[in-house]
């Protein structure tokens, strides 16, 4: 017994270590688990709150390139509108639109905080519960899709972009809807790789690869990237496609934040699939 | 007075770390850390003990900012552990001397050895712990020797800094 105590006086500064570092492993492994929401991250209110009070000094930096891409996209947006459109007969009549129903609703946000050259890389966001971001919302910017909200507290959410080997998509090819999944690795923030397309899907160089109507997050048919190369997996049936991103996660400032009013609705009646 | 030197140090190379070089890219292969300078410069009859838990808070802020879980942490309790052994190693001093050394002491190339080796093991620990698997190995040296020439050169100019400020 007493060597035993004596042992643990000798060596106090390792065991020392060791629980510390045991500590910081956990810490570590939490946060590569996207279901498990890690809690100590740049949501929470303290260090949001510094993060964000930086960015308001350092957002006027590149004020000018985001104004100007804000403006391409309400230009894009004008011209969606209906009074844009010119009407061709006199035989239509205006109708109280009932046969719509608004399935998703953007919410703007500011990117205070993100990385784009680690093997893991993250974003933070200034909205939070207060102005109804969840865990699992959908994240897309001017030019396509962003990432996944991953913690959110009441005034802040992280984000895990696409240029994270954490999450996945599902992406298609416009035109063939062949799809599939939609993942990084870890090269560089340009690029992602669209795999499992199959061998007798046509494609070209520079076709677009958009997200489907699988997806629970995104809404059909918003830019993922484009194809700029293709080899063949190693079983031979399928293609793995090289896509240029077209989001510019090095100059991000604003994006949009999506939530689908329809998901529990969905879930539940899937749910009722399980359970004859 | 001395404490009250060290806490601001902690707080400005902190700050320095999260807001300026965790903001500013200067290509995929440099990643300066440089906040592991307040872990080099510690002075040498701090407590042991005292060094690894300001290793594991330094850490931490670190980690909570960058949103990377433990890995900062990690990788400066590492070198806390080994600081003792390098600077011995660098200094060839034993005994009271040693106890009673000061880092700027050292000498310019035995200062060079000791910082360098220091985060050449914080990078390389970090970096590892970033890509999370031994099939990187290739890219992980890369990265831990680009950053580590880089960090060393912050850290040699504020220690040349330091020392001007001191003959004066």
């Amino acid at each position: 017994m007493r060597n035993l105590i004596g042992f643990f006086i000798r060596s106090r500064i390792f065991l020392l270590f060791l629980f510390l570092q045991v500590i910081a492993l956990i810490l570590t492994i939490n946060s590569r688990s996207f279901q498990r929401a890690s809690f100590l991250n740049s949501s929470s209110e303290l260090t949001g709150g510094i993060l964000e009070s930086y960015n308001n000094y350092s957002k006027y930096l590149n004020l000018n390139e985001q104004n100007e891409r804000l403006a391409t996209e309400n230009a894009k947006l004008h011209s969606l509108l209906k009074k844009s459109y010119l009407p061709i007969t006199k035989n239509t009549t205006q109708v109280e639109d009932t046969l719509y129903k608004v399935r998703y609703q953007y919410i703007n946000a500011n990117v205070i905080n993100s990385s784009f050259l680690k093997s893991r890389n993250f974003i933070t966001l200034d909205r939070g519960n207060a102005q109804g971001i969840e865990t699992g919302m959908g994240v897309i910017g001017p030019d396509g899709v962003v990432g996944i909200v991953k913690d959110v507290s009441d005034h802040f959410s992280t984000v895990i972009p696409l240029i994270n080997p954490d999450i996945s998509i599902s992406g298609s090819l416009l035109g063939s809807n062949n799809f599939g999944p939609v993942k990084w690795e870890k090269k560089d923030y340009l690029h992602i790789h669209l795999s499992d397309i199959p061998r007798h899907a046509s494609f070209n160089a520079g076709d677009s690869v958009i997200t489907n109507s699988k997806s629970r997050t995104y809404p059909p048919g918003i830019l993922i990237g484009t194809v700029q190369s293709s080899e063949l997996q190693s079983d031979q049936n399928f293609y793995r496609l090289k896509l240029k991103l077209s989001t510019d996660f090095s100059a991000l400032q604003h994006v949009y934040v999506i939530k689908d009013k329809m998901k529990l609705e969905l879930q539940e009646i899937e749910e009722n699939l399980a359970q004859p | 007075m001395n404490t009250l030197k060290y806490i601001s140090a902690f707080i400005l190379l902190a700050l320095i770390q999260i807001l300026i070089l965790n903001q500013v890219s200067f290509s995929g292969y440099l990643n300066p850390y440089i906040y592991i300078l307040f872990v080099l410069y510690l002075p040498v009859n701090t407590s042991r003990a005292y060094v690894l838990l300001l290793c594991f808070a330094l850490g931490l802020v670190i980690d909570i900012f960058e949103n990377s879980g433990g890995i900062h942490t990690s990788s400066t309790l590492l070198l806390g552990l080994v600081r003792l052994g390098l600077l011995k190693s660098a200094s060839q001093r034993i005994g009271d001397d040693f106890e009673n050394m000061r880092i700027g002491e050292l000498g310019l190339v035995n200062l060079i050895l000791y910082s360098g080796l220091g985060i050449f093991i914080h990078h390389f620990s970090l970096f590892m712990w970033e890509a999370f698997r031994f099939s990187d190995v290739g890219i992980v040296l890369l990265r831990t020797l680009y950053s580590t020439a880089f960090t060393l050169i912050f850290v040699l100019f504020i220690q040349l800094w330091n020392f001007r400020r001191r003959r004066s």
